[in-house]
């Protein structure tokens, strides 16, 4: 039985190795589409903030005490002094994307400012677009000016500016931002790679399965092969394990793209994120074991639902139509569980795809429980098991395999 | 030797199927307590119109499908006791049955030689045999896509015949091929014969019926209407040949022959 398996996954093995067609893509072109387009995202997120930065911020002034108008222009920014009645003309301005803040003082600052004690506070109002990039980062800029300014003028009234500043923040401390680097690293993999991980395994499977065995039944190869004195148990497995097996390659070569591109991306955000590439070395060999067994229990059902829906399809493109809505729901177990940052509870480990990606999301994070892997990698085998044999009693069917 | 005793087969139809059929039945019998047997060294052949049941009883036969009930032995085992090893006896060639386009055919016919459990130098021999005797040895590294309708055809059957199969099972066995080709098919058939195998063929051709079969049953409806040697069929009919036989046999049956003609 054994033997017979090995010659089948041989075949099919080979069917897809010495297809051009089939190894460009489904092995080459989606790490190359990945590459390219994470390549691309990355340039055009870095070109943005290149641009955000050399961009001189246009403010347009109205009663604007000249300290504030000093230190505005000391940042460079290009300065307009305008009249109360140009305000309308220059809100206008502002949300066509032509000025970037306007600010205007009350008319009696300096006097409400300083006879504090007899007039109502004076007001300040800033006026920004904040779809516009370029408005948001000068809305932040003048912000900051006008803070620095009410402390001034609260050091005046106090009678010396120190009085103003009661503390000072992260004046002298280069350390403010304490974090485990490999925790840090982790936490930004955790919410991607599952994701994209899982969506390629299917997709991989996807691109193979139905061809391999709805395929063959439109094209009349599956009837031959049913004249050969293998069981049809035999034939099951034979196709099921291949397509396994290639799923596998197809979502590694995916990976692979993944590996190549992140750094990418992450690149254009550096800092920030602070990725680079010797961060994925920071998983042991037991965290490598872990994905590897989540990633195969997983792929189990995978490519049993997708076997299944292909030995019940007439054609290709019947199987597509019934894989279309088991995509979307892994699509939707895996994104749901991107954001997620609650520790999940031990049963949420036992749900089909939905535990894998859990558990993919606890390794990468390294909290994952011991007792939640073993439940999600048992269950997952468990519904696996259960799909080959639908399988198997569906290869027994001659209504499905004769429903041309 | 096969032995078919009183073979039925009945189909549940869905819906679609009801709607094509243009029936309100739920289920189809295709094959109505059918029953004869196919002797070694003779070719049998089921004769039929279309829909008769021809089809439906020769992958009966060949384990594709189950009897609804009824039993058949092929070289004494039951088809359904122990279907592999029936299989292992026998060869079932159609159109319908295809082979692997990407393929050559010294891969396909080694892949199958392995199915069935034979050894690389068992399968080399038979191989280079049956490749020599259906001419495919020239194009035999070849993508099968490449090949033409016919030699594609000659190639599915020693491709079906790698494993020396002692009962020949074959559908509509000149259906679409050329004279030349379809005489190189039916004089393999011939040898086949002479070698002492079991053959069976269905066919709606009574030309190809009275040069080739030894023994035929007619089918009309699912139900067997007559069974003998083509000229035993004359002779009770009192007709000149088969063909003529036939129409008074189907004319007589009534026009139920075909239904919803
Ligand atoms: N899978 C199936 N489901 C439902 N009905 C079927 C099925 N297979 C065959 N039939 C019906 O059974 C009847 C016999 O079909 P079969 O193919 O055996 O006829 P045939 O004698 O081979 O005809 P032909 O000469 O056209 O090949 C037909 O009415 C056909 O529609
Ligand atoms: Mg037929």
């Amino acid at each position: 039985m054994f033997e017979m398996i090995g010659v089948i996954i041989k075949k099919e093995l080979k069917r897809v190795f010495t297809d051009k067609r089939l190894i460009f893509t489904t092995l080459i072109l989606p790490p190359v589409m990945l590459v390219v387009l994470y390549g691309i995202i990355g340039m055009g997120a870095s070109g943005m903030m290149e641009d955000i930065e050399s961009h001189t911020s246009r403010i347009a002034l109205i009663d604007v005490p000249k300290e504030v108008e000093e230190a505005i222009k000391a940042t460079g920014s290009q300065v307009k002094i305008i009249d109360k009645e140009d305000m309308e003309n220059a809100k206008e301005e502002i949300k066509a994307g032509e000025l970037d803040v306007m600010i205007e003082f009350d008319p009696e600052f300096i006097q409400k400012a300083t006879n504090y004690t007899e007039m109502p506070p004076p007001y300040v109002n800033t006026y920004h677009n904040s779809s516009e990039d370029y408005s948001s980062t000068a809305y932040y800029m003048v912000r900051d000016i006008l803070m620095q300014y009410e402390n001034y003028l609260l050091g005046v009234r106090m009678g010396d500016e120190s009085y103003a500043s009661v503390f000072d923040i992260d004046e002298n401390n280069p350390e403010n931002i304490i974090v485990d680097d490999k925790k840090a690293s982790g936490r930004l993999l955790s919410m991607l790679l599952p994701m994209l991980i899982t969506i390629f395994l299917f997709a991989g499977a996807m691109s193979l399965g139905p061809d391999s065995i709805a395929g063959e039944k439109e094209r009349g190869t599956m009837a031959t092969l049913l004249m050969t004195p293998v069981k049809r148990e035999v034939i099951a497995f034979g196709k099921v394990i291949s397509l396994g097996i290639l799923a596998f390659l197809s979502a590694l070569s995916s990976f692979l793209g993944i590996v190549i591109a992140l750094p990418l991306l992450a690149e254009s955000f550096s800092g920030e994120m602070g990725m680079n590439l010797s961060d994925y070395i920071n998983y042991g060999a037991t965290d490598y074991m872990m994905i590897l067994g989540i990633l195969i229990s997983m792929e189990v059902i995978f490519v049993g639902m997708i076997s299944a829906a292909s030995v019940v399809a007439k054609n290709v493109k019947e199987a597509g139509t019934y894989l279309m809505p088991i995509y979307f729901m892994v699509m939707i177990a895996a994104f749901s569980n991107m954001y997620s940052t609650q520790t999940p509870s031990l049963i949420e480990y036992a749900i089909p795809v939905y535990g894998s990606i859990v558990a993919l999301k606890g390794v990468l994070s390294f909290e994952l429980p011991l007792m939640g892997l073993a439940l999600n990698i048992g269950i997952s085998l468990m519904v696996g098991i259960g799909l080959v044999y639908l399988i198997k009693a569906l290869f027994e069917n001659e209504n499905v395999m004769f429903n041309q | 030797m096969v032995e078919v005793n009183n073979l039925k087969k009945v189909f549940k139809l869905s819906k679609k199927d009801m709607k094509k059929e243009k029936t309100k039945q739920r289920e189809k019998v295709a094959v109505d307590g059918l029953s004869f047997v196919a002797e070694p060294g003779q070719i049998f052949g089921l004769l039929g119109p279309n829909g008769a049941g021809k089809t439906t009883t020769l992958r009966c036969i060949s384990t594709l499908i189950k009897p609804s009930s009824g039993d058949i032995a092929v070289e004494g085992i039951k088809v359904s006791y122990d279907p592999e090893e029936v299989r292992k006896k026998i060869c079932f060639l159609t159109n319908e049955l295809k082979l692997d386009t990407h393929f050559t055919p010294s891969y396909t016919i080694e892949y199958f030689g392995r199915l069935h459990g034979m050894t690389k130098g068992e399968i080399f021999k038979r191989k280079e045999e049956l490749f020599k005797r259906f001419g495919v040895t020239d194009f035999e590294n070849m993508a099968i896509g490449e090949l033409s309708t016919g030699m594609k055809q000659k190639l599915s059957i020693a491709v079906s015949l790698v494993h020396d199969p002692r009962v020949i099972i074959f559908d509509e066995p000149t259906n679409g091929l050329d004279i030349i080709t379809a005489k190189s098919v039916t004089d393999y058939l011939l040898e086949m014969k002479d070698m002492g195998k079991t053959v069976i063929i269905s066919t709606h051709i009574m030309n190809v019926a009275e040069k080739l079969c030894d023994k035929v049953a007619i089918i009309l409806d699912g139900k067997l209407n007559i069974e003998g040697t083509p000229e035993g069929i004359c002779r009770q009919t009192g007709e000149q040949n088969l063909e003529e036989a036939f129409y008074k046999l189907y004319f007589k049956h009534g026009f139920g022959g075909v239904e919803n003609v």
